[in-house]
């Protein structure tokens, strides 16, 4: 074990950390906590493996560049009001809320992105993020230089999936240079987005996603 | 003390803030494995996001594991692989030019700069080489003090695996003191 031990070496030792340092991980616990009893809806065992009937999906631009076998280059749709337009599962039901407010947020939110209009961006943040949420996003991006809601750089499409852990949440995968997958908790009275978590990649962790298309034009129209 | 982390999970499923039990024995200890191998700027991020990723998947924690802390640990290992380039840059920096940011980013200048002494470089260098998975393996038995099998259900590997990959980063870590005599003298003297 000598190798072993003279790694453990390599590095000063660090202290215990500061209570404080330890207390906004905690606050943040336990408003996920307190959420989840609020909402009567436990975590479901199965939700991250099993191949739900649900699918959904978002873009026009996903849709065709996955039709034509293309690269995903094209950009969402830019209406946050759109909410008639995402449309999910066999049965082409409405989106429950949670994907619905994701899509709506996401797919504006990688617009103004890609068009670098900071403003738009910030508008979006405003109306979709809750205020704590915005504040935690922005000590993020000092320290990681990346943008929290995204945690990827430049992510060109949006897909979403109904395949989540609870009827609040909803699963966003952005395709780009680093392909990423986000889980995103949304208030259902506030409309506002409480949560992003990435899921983690790995076997037991993937997520299915199929493409299904929508509406064309309805769904996927853009504003000039 | 941590006989029953199970029944604290098992309590979750119905009292959500129980959870927050776990968080308070094991918070400390994630976040030191943090600062460890990311230094300070990240650990309070990866440890809040640990958590929220366990009491997510908290449903599906095998709850014959009296133990959390190889869960938690494992959880905590993923979230850091996604800066394995920022973490082996680290350790090329340490060893060729003898800065640490790690080290510097939570220990005093003294501090870093002895742990920077250049007996500790040829080992830097050799963990910059390793794979992320024999890294995270060396790392997790030698800084979070796992055993084997602990390691093995941190990393969901058999550990047949764990003991292979241990072997693989070991043989790398001799294989850097051997080709610097004088380094194995002086790591010696530590010892």
């Amino acid at each position: 074990m000598d190798e072993v031990n003279e790694v453990r070496g390599l590095r000063p030792e660090p202290a215990e950390p500061e209570p404080e340092r330890l207390a906004a991980g905690r606050a943040l616990l336990l408003r996920e906590a307190r959420r989840e009893r609020a909402t009567k809806a436990p975590a479901r065992g199965s939700a991250w493996r099993g191949r739900e009937l649900w699918r959904v999906v978002a873009t026009a631009a996903t849709v065709s560049a996955v039709a034509l076998g293309g690269t995903l280059t094209g950009l969402p749709s830019d209406s946050p009001h759109e909410e008639s337009t995402v449309r999910v599962g066999p049965n082409d039901q409405r989106v429950e809320r949670p994907v619905a407010v994701a899509a709506r947020f996401y797919n504006a939110y990688l617009t103004a992105k890609s068009r670098d209009d900071s403003q738009r961006a910030g508008e979006l943040r405003a109306r979709y993020v809750a205020k704590d949420l915005r504040a935690y996003a922005r000590k993020w991006r000092t320290r990681h230089d990346t943008d929290f809601l995204l945690r990827t750089q430049a992510p060109r499409t949006a897909t979403y999936s109904k395949a989540e852990v609870d009827e609040h949440t909803a699963l966003v995968r952005l395709d780009g240079d680093r392909p990423t997958t986000l889980s995103v908790r949304v208030d259902p009275k506030e409309q506002r987005i409480t949560q992003v978590a990435e899921v983690l990649e790995g076997p037991e962790r993937t997520v299915e996603f199929e493409v299904v298309p929508t509406e064309a034009g309805r769904a996927l129209r853009r504003e000039p | 003390m941590n006989t029953d982390d199970s029944r604290v999970i098992e309590r979750s499923l119905t009292a959500p803030e129980a959870f927050t039990t776990l968080y308070d024995r094991h918070a400390a200890a994630i976040h030191r494995y943090a600062t460890f191998r990311l230094g300070d700027d990240h650990a309070d991020d990866i440890v809040a996001e640990t958590f929220l990723v366990a009491f997510r998947k908290r449903q599906r924690y095998d709850r014959d594991r009296a133990d959390a802390r190889p869960w938690l640990y494992g959880i905590a290992s993923n979230l850091i692989s996604k800066h394995r380039r920022f973490e082996a840059r680290s350790y090329r920096m340490l060893a060729r030019i003898g800065q640490d940011p790690v080290a510097e980013s939570y220990a005093d200048r003294i501090e870093a700069r002895v742990s920077a002494e250049s007996w500790r470089r040829p080992l830097a260098e050799a963990l910059a080489r390793l794979s992320a998975r024999d890294r995270d393996v060396l790392l997790l038995t030698a800084w979070a003090d796992l055993s084997y099998e602990e390691t093995a259900r941190a990393l969901a590997i058999p550990v047949g695996t764990v003991r292979s990959r241990l072997n693989r980063a070991r043989k790398q870590m001799r294989k850097a003191l051997g080709d610097a005599p004088t380094v194995l003298q002086e790591a010696a003297t530590h010892g």
